[in-house]
């Protein structure tokens, strides 16, 4: 048949959940400018119009329909929206193909080139309720691992740690190939 | 000015992706996967009101990409949709639908029919020519009695006393033509929709995990989520925990996060000391 539009830049994302904190990792070779972008506009007006921080819900809902409004010409973009309460420390992981399917608040989400392979890793590493640096170790391990069976995908990675007080940015070494 | 207003969403679809993304169709480059739901739903009528239930798997291609989903969506306190084929489309179609019966219900003043839910539905999918892959079994209970209609995306709609849809859907339909009377009592209604759903979940390779149901009547909706777990995942047989320090890590940045203020309060600590300062 063709090419998978999705390959044509490649790069993967994960998040995981953990007990009053959640993380988030890609590789570096992921390129969206124009829904981010379009996306941080949104989220400036909104946050200017009301007065207020955004909360994760939010955030999500405005992904969903920005992504749902090109239903019939989507952007080639899967997309994870993170996020943790400060005051009651509940944690939001969820995700979203290319047209806006809106997904539960879960455990463990996976998109990008690499993603059918970090699912089973993610599963197997993730349990409940770790803690800051357990969650880190898991989500960099089965990123890590699947990304460097993708050809698409790799060249080192990024993984954010967001605890209540922080954020905690680590840059991980990986394959150069 | 003009840069602005053309950012701000006017409500509606957009198209101005379509002639890329044609372009590159046409030059054998394929588009990512969507999600679907993959679905069983079935929903039949009882002596009181009906039974409505669905599996909760969600994929995209062969991956299971969730096991916990629910796709009984909310129309109207009186009206549920059950939703089966491409998953934005049943989220955002029902959430428009939502809210369109609740401006109508304010508007009348009165409980909305599901006659009513449903032609608004099927206008709405009519007008898009089947583009919107939304496969809905419309539910409800109203001044006329009980009622399940089947939606397909082309706008062609049935009024059934049983129905099921979905990938599943066959395996379940046969399970409740087999078993079906009119006038059920609640219990042989679950029953039936039960075991019709455990059909479809262990052999429709795109349906699993837990049956989800909802049973509605004119005085009550109960829920039950889980009704059961089908097929529930094992515990893991060793704890692959990972010691600290097993990633090598580059560089590390901590990057603290500033609180909104949400509230301040001033507390006057005597009397003639806030004199003072005045």
């Amino acid at each position: 048949m063709g090419d998978d539009i999705m390959s044509y830049n490649g790069g993967v994302a994960l998040a995981m959940k953990g007990k009053e904190c959640v993380a988030i990792a890609c590789d570096k070779r992921y390129g969206v400018q124009t829904v981010s972008e379009r996306l941080r506009f949104r989220t400036n007006l909104y946050e200017l119009r009301e007065q207020r921080k955004l909360k994760p819900l939010v955030l999500y809902n405005m992904l969903t329909n920005l992504l749902y409004e090109r239903r019939f010409g989507p952007y080639f973009v899967y997309a994870l929206v993170i996020g943790l309460d400060p005051k009651t420390g509940e944690t939001y992981v969820f995700d979203s193909d290319n047209i806006g399917a809106i997904s539960d608040n879960v455990n463990l989400a996976t998109v990008g080139t690499a993603s059918d392979y970090i699912f089973g890793l993610g599963e197997l590493f993730f349990k409940p309720n770790m803690n800051a640096d357990e969650l880190f170790e898991a989500t960099s391990q089965a990123l890590l691992n699947g990304v460097d069976r993708d050809s698409a995908s790799g060249w080192g990675a990024v993984v954010y740690v967001v605890e209540k007080d922080k954020v905690t940015v680590r840059e991980l070494k990986g394959r150069q190939d | 000015m003009s840069g602005i207003a053309f950012e701000q969403p006017a409500g509606g679809f957009v198209f101005d992706n379509c002639r890329r993304n044609d372009i590159l169709l046409k030059n054998n480059v394929l588009p990512g996967k969507i999600h679907k739901t993959g679905t069983t739903i079935a929903a039949i009528t009882y002596k009181d009101g009906v039974v409505i239930a669905a599996d909760s798997r969600c994929t995209a291609g062969n991956i299971i990409f969730d096991d916990n989903v629910l796709k009984i969506h909310r129309l109207s306190d009186n009206i549920y949709a059950l939703g089966a084929g491409t998953s934005a489309d049943c989220d955002f179609q029902t959430r428009l639908l939502e809210s369109q019966l609740e401006l109508l219900k304010l508007n009348q003043d009165r409980q909305v029919r599901v006659a009513t839910a449903v032609r608004k539905i099927q206008q709405h999918l009519f007008r898009y020519r089947g583009y919107i892959g939304a496969y809905l079994i419309i539910v409800g209970v109203d001044v006329t009695g009980s009622h399940i209609a089947t939606v397909h995306p082309h706008g062609s709609i049935a009024f059934l006393p049983f129905v099921a849809s979905g990938s599943g859907g066959y395996t379940s339909l046969s399970v409740i033509e087999d078993r079906y009377k009119e006038n059920m009592t609640e219990d042989e209604a679950k029953q039936l929709v039960r075991d019709a759903l455990y059909a479809s979940t262990t052999t429709d390779l795109y349906s699993g995990s837990k049956i989800n149901m909802f049973v509605l009547t004119k005085e009550k909706l109960d829920k039950f989520l889980p009704y059961e777990i089908v097929a529930a995942r094992t515990e893991k047989q060793a704890d692959y925990t990972l010691a600290k320090g097993t990633t090598e890590v580059i560089s590390t940045n901590v990057k603290k996060i500033e609180f909104d203020i949400v509230n301040e309060k001033v507390k006057a600590t005597g009397a003639h000391e806030a004199m003072e300062l005045a």
